[in-house]
């Protein structure tokens, strides 16, 4: 399936019934669950509540972190009383993705009203949330607002938006054990969304982000593992997948501060809405002596306003680009990268003596052990984004929206 | 009259290995809800011994013939079966197991359980049989296949067991502090955990040594909701056209 019937299903659907008949009116409902772990609850400080009056959450609480059962055990089922019925969505004492995500979904107008539940617990491996009450909760929450949009007289449209693999990483997850169970988890939520609707033909649009970074620091092998599994998952999935390196996080360079959280949810409602796809990536990696092509999957520019790695480009890296030969770092050239529509042409400092099977382009892989800042200076990242028109923030005027290039270990590099 | 009649039909196997039901190649029973492979199940050891002919066609269950399938109802929902226990020792066996806790009373599971020469009981039990809705077969009501549907409700806190669709018991509330009340499991954490055991009739994980008290299964229904209740007549109805279909009492 391709990139955009994986997302037609549902935001064609909507769009097509919000416009049907010269004015009809649209009963269309955005049911948004978000996933995963602790970047998906609702954490820290608030620092919005959401302005769409269309938006709702359970009646008790956005995220089943905060339901009331939840202190007693993080990982039983949720209690039907707290999935009763549908209340104005509102953030509690702290902030998660769902306000922002309900901001640009709201904006676009394509959904009458929308859905928002967060599913996500803390430092949990996907093995954990496969089963026992998180897998229940994933049911519950999807079943509970197909159910309580569908009485209101909507037509309800499952949308999953999952922030995880930090733990993973952190328990050195290899990369075949998390695609492995990363594929068979999400082919299980989109189960559970044909199963709350009836419908085995709805194939329920998937946004999966990429940590920023998992296991504070040292080599980065361990993030490069997972980072490398949610790739090929969303490539196999059909998923759209978005780096999470341009938004702000705090010194653990793990969760985003309270604006980062705003900010990452509208660009998964950007997503959730159609006016983003997947994100650019490396599909081909040339080398010629010193010189390398990559090449992206679609229009690219360099952008260095949003600084993303800055302060880690000093030593081999280029703009978020690192050459290994046979697991030895080569330096690109500084002011070697030459930007095409496309491509991104540079040259390294040497010939690499290796094999070009031993060749390996990384991108926003960099090693992060300098000292830990907030901000984004400090975090893996690079300068590549999509050539589109970008989406200006609601919440931070100053900061506009992109598609960004995935973290990527690029390993099947050739001759020209 | 079709399961598929019955609302909120979500996932279902005939355990027959006509081509309809049966995928030899990929040793996987159909989905009969129409959901496709990945809400199939799959044999995952040992090789199915296929018994009774024609619509009563059924699988042999020993213990050593075993599969996974991905639980369509984790939180809330209702099973049917058609099944015909050959017990002959008091004890429990399990057709389907909805967890990977190490003990299986921690695990949602299909249980059928021997009290007596003269008392099988056939259950659908959430873990630590919080909820137990069941059917109770004794003297002059044991012999031969049996057809019956069961249902647990996360709205009502109830179970819900009926043997005709007409008669349906329902238990007390289970108080809203208990949260195992759906068709899952206090799993410990398992790659594998998102799907069903089916076959394990010991209950041990990775133990497939053939078992004393044995069975065999006909199907295996999954629904969202509670349609015992909900589809009282369609349940009635289906349930008599499968006891036709299998001569079951």
């Amino acid at each position: 399936m391709s990139l955009g019937s994986a997302i037609g299903s549902a935001i064609g659907r909507a769009i097509g019934s919000a416009i049907d008949g010269g004015g009809a009116v649209n009963t269309d409902a955005a049911v948004v669950i978000l996933l995963g772990q602790s970047l998906n609850t609702a954490r820290g400080t608030r620092v919005l509540q959401s302005s769409w009056a269309d938006a709702y959450m359970f009646n008790d609480a956005v995220a089943v972190s905060e339901f009331d059962y939840f202190a007693a055990n993080n990982e039983d089922g949720t209690n039907f009383v707290s999935v009763t019925s549908a209340v104005a969505l509102a953030e509690g004492t702290g902030q998660s993705p769902a306000v922002g995500i309900a901001t640009t979904i709201g904006e676009s107008g394509d959904y009458a009203r929308g859905y928002f539940c967060s599913v996500a617990v803390g430092a949990r491996r996907l093995q954990a949330l496969n089963q026992a009450g998180m897998r229940a909760n994933l049911y519950a929450a999807t079943q509970r607002f197909v159910d309580i949009a569908e009485a209101a007289g909507y037509t309800a449209f499952p949308i999953y938006y999952s922030a995880h693999g930090e733990a993973d990483a952190a328990a050195g997850a290899s990369e075949s054990t998390y695609y492995d169970l990363g594929m068979d988890y999400y082919k299980m939520v989109r189960m559970c969304a044909k199963h709350a609707l009836g419908d085995s033909t709805y194939e329920a649009p998937l946004i999966l982000s990429y940590p920023a970074q998992t296991n504070g620091g040292g080599s980065g092998a361990n993030d490069r593992a997972i980072k490398e599994a949610i790739r090929r998952i969303a490539e196999d999935l059909s998923a759209i997948d978005f780096p999470t390196y341009p938004f702000p996080c705090e010194s653990d360079r793990v969760h985003n501060t309270n604006d980062g959280q705003v900010l990452r949810g509208e660009y998964a409602g950007l997503c959730a809405r159609g006016t983003f796809g997947a994100s650019p990536r490396i599909v081909s990696v040339t080398l010629s002596g010193t010189t390398f092509v990559a090449t992206f999957d679609q229009a690219i520019v360099r952008d260095a306003t949003v600084g993303v790695g800055s302060n880690l480009n000093t030593a081999n890296a280029e703009d978020g680009f690192e050459w290994v030969d046979n697991g030895t770092e080569i330096a690109i050239t500084g002011g070697s990268l030459v930007y095409g529509a496309t491509t991104v042409t540079g040259t390294l400092a040497s010939a690499p003596v290796g094999t070009l099977a031993q060749q390996v382009l990384r991108y926003a892989s960099q090693v992060t052990t300098v000292t830990l800042t907030a901000g984004v200076a400090n975090l893996a990242g690079g300068n590549v984004r999509a050539n589109v028109t970008g989406v200006v923030s609601d919440h931070v005027p100053t900061f506009t929206h992109y598609p960004w290039a995935i973290p990527q270990v690029f390993d099947s590099v050739t001759a020209p | 009259m079709a399961i598929s009649d019955i609302t909120g039909y979500v996932q279902g196997f005939r355990f027959s290995d006509a081509a309809q039901y049966w995928d030899s190649g990929n040793s996987r029973f159909i989905d009969q809800a129409g959901y496709g492979d990945f809400n199939g199940l799959t044999i995952t050891a040992g090789t199915p011994a296929f018994v009774g002919s024609g619509a009563t066609r059924g699988l042999t269950l020993d213990n050593t013939v075993q599969g996974k399938f991905l639980p369509a109802c984790p939180w809330a929902g209702a099973c049917l079966v058609v099944m015909d226990p050959d017990m002959s020792v008091n004890g429990s066996i399990y057709p389907a197991i909805f967890g990977f806790a190490a003990s299986v009373a921690s695990n949602g599971k299909v249980q059928l359980t021997r009290a007596s020469a003269s008392d099988y009981i056939h259950y659908l039990m959430s873990a630590s049989a919080v909820l137990q809705p069941n059917n109770r077969y004794t003297t002059g009501d044991m012999a031969g296949v049996k057809v019956g549907a069961f249902a647990m409700s996360q709205e009502t806190r109830k179970s819900y067991a009926t043997k005709d669709g007409v008669t349906v018991t329902e238990s007390a509330a289970v108080a809203a502090a208990n949260p195992w009340v759906g068709m899952s499991g206090k799993d410990t954490n398992r790659t594998d955990a998102q799907f069903a055991r089916f076959g394990n009739l010991s209950g041990t994980i990775g133990d497939t040594t053939i078992t004393t008290n044995k069975m065999t299964i006909y199907e295996l229904h999954f629904f969202k909701g509670n349609p015992l209740i909900t589809d009282a007549a369609a349940v009635a109805a289906e349930i008599a056209a499968l006891k036709t279909q299998y001569g079951a009492t």
